[in-house]
């Protein structure tokens, strides 16, 4: 379950007033969400919560609820 | 062998018939040993040790990463994979260009195909660590790497793809082995007629780009935009053809990439086994480690991205500035660029969008294609004099064969379009019509063919 912090960050960094955002959101279903604005939207989650991701751990996450549950791991 | 020399269809022939009489669970095999047949027959006995020893490396690299117990045991492997395999790549470069004289003395005349198979074997080994694909069998992996209707040119099949379906190769049926056979002569026209033809308005201005002025040589450029986009996207489809011929898909490299609205979007259309290779291997970590600096290290990320991919066509000068400008252009969208926004593009916005996409590109064509940068220079100098030279470079081709050359340039667009048309769906579903379409694609592939028995990419 995507946090409504996650999903305000991501949508801040998208320039995005309104989009319904879900554990299966990504690139592909998220307008403006590509690989430029991918890493400001890390860059911001990692701020946010204070916490920093691996390189390996990044490139393996394919949707948002994977994000949301790489936050919780790091955060736990 | 290349797929327009007439020696290639008895080959595949024999090799259809040869993977059908094998077990599935085998085919790999059949594949593998008909791989490494065609590649000897370049004439280069060190590619195919080239091939194998590479094939070794990605196999030993996924082993050691499977066996390790933690992250920075299984970086251990992918490091030590990724030198390797670079330098292997850099090492066949330098001796083919002849910087190193022990290149002729193996036999390495040419590079061919190893800048393509090096690209995959590493994608397989950052996959593997990444746990997107498990290791794979030396067999199955050496098959895939050698795989030979992409072995030369690509596409740069990686991921599960390729690995997934050589554990059992579909027996391709009636259908299959039809539209293998239209794809195949689709392709052959596109390269053998179209972008041949072309050939003839490009390589007497871009040899003496003094000799030509104006417009003449704005022509020319346009024309080579085509010729290489023909001679790559029609090998694609013989590519794509002779693999589904047996039981194999590979995937797309080109979604008319000239009408694209802006660069990042050309490289969205244009080579896309390449750019999405670049996009995840090259581009993606190199950002991702510059992410604390916001747009400008995405805009560092791309222009080094794009300065490896000058870099991989080749050690010239040229290469790279092609690189460089493409790096400039993406710097400079993700620079300035703002949010996309959901919901309808004007349509003037966005035929102003393809032009301008259109004119960046061919201007870095300019690079690409010049054999040095003085002749880029020269020829983009000669753009702004009077008009000369027009009678030399058509003259001697004649006002019917240029009329033939627009036609045949054009022809592919136009099916394209017209097949979205459902009166033409309809047309198409009359075999009678069918059969005369694919009789008049064979007639004209066959009376205006003008092979220069080569490709453009196969040198990189």
């Amino acid at each position: 379950m995507v946090s409504p912090e996650l999903k305000r960050i991501v949508l801040g960094q998208l320039e995005l007033e309104a989009w319904e955002l879900d554990d299966a959101s990504n690139a592909g279903t998220v307008p403006g969400w590509d690989s430029l604005s991918h890493a400001r939207i890390i860059a911001a989650v990692e701020d946010a919560y204070k916490v920093r991701f691996g390189t390996r751990e990044i490139m393996k996450l394919t949707d948002l609820g994977q994000l949301q549950a790489l936050v919780d791991r790091k955060t736990a | 062998m290349l797929f327009v020399d007439g020696g290639f269809l008895p080959f595949l022939a024999v090799v259809v018939l040869a993977v059908r009489l094998t077990p599935v669970a085998w085919r790999w095999a059949t594949l593998l040993a008909a791989s490494l047949v065609f590649y000897a027959t370049f004439g280069a006995p060190a590619l195919l040790a080239v091939l194998m020893a590479e094939a070794g490396v990605a196999w030993a690299a996924g082993r050691a990463m499977a066996r390790a117990p933690e992250d920075e045991a299984r970086a251990r492997p992918l490091r030590r994979a990724i030198v390797a395999l670079l330098a292997v790549l850099v090492l066949v470069r330098l001796a083919t260009y002849g910087v190193a004289p022990w290149g002729a003395r193996v036999g390495l005349g040419a590079a061919l195909g190893v800048s393509y198979f090096t690209l995959q074997a590493i994608a397989y080994v950052v996959d593997v660590y990444m746990e997107r694909v498990p290791p794979a069998g030396l067999g199955r992996l050496a098959s895939a790497l050698a795989f030979f209707p992409k072995l030369v040119q690509g596409p740069i099949e990686r991921g599960p793809s390729l690995l997934e379906q050589l554990r059992a190769p579909a027996t391709p049926g009636h259908a299959a082995l039809r539209s293998a056979g239209l794809l195949f002569l689709v392709g052959l026209f596109k390269k053998a007629v179209v972008a041949d033809r072309l050939a003839a308005l490009v390589d007497p201005v871009y040899a003496n780009p003094a000799g030509y002025g104006g417009w003449v040589p704005l022509l020319a450029t346009y024309a080579f935009a085509f010729q290489l986009y023909f001679d790559f996207s029609g090998y694609t489809d013989m590519a794509r053809a002779t693999a589904r011929a047996l039981g194999l898909e590979l995937g797309e490299n080109f979604r008319a990439p000239y009408l694209a609205e802006s660069v990042s979007d050309f490289w969205r259309r244009w080579h896309i086994s390449f750019s999405r290779w670049l996009l995840d291997y090259a581009f993606t970590p190199l950002q991702l480690a510059w992410r604390r600096h916001g747009r400008v290290g995405t805009a560092a990320a791309l222009l080094l991205t794009f300065a490896l991919s000058g870099l991989w066509h080749g050690t010239a000068w040229t290469y790279l500035a092609w690189g460089l400008l493409h790096g400039c252009y993406l710097a400079a969208e993700a620079l300035w660029r703002g949010p996309a926004r959901p919901g309808p593009v004007r349509p003037a916005a966005r035929l102003l969008g393809v032009l301008v996409t259109f004119h960046l590109v061919t201007f870095a064509w300019v690079f690409f294609r010049a054999p040095t940068l003085g002749a880029a220079g020269a020829l983009l100098a000669s753009l702004l004099e009077p008009a000369r030279g027009l009678d030399r470079l058509v003259g001697p081709l004649g006002p019917q064969w240029l009329m033939v050359t627009l036609l045949a340039s054009l022809a592919p667009g136009l099916v394209a379009l017209a097949r979205r048309h459902p009166a033409a769906l309809e047309l198409a579903r009359h075999a009678p019509l069918r059969w005369a379409a694919v009789v008049a694609l064979l007639l004209a592939t066959a009376l205006l063919r003008q092979d220069a028995g080569t490709y453009l990419y196969a040198q990189f």
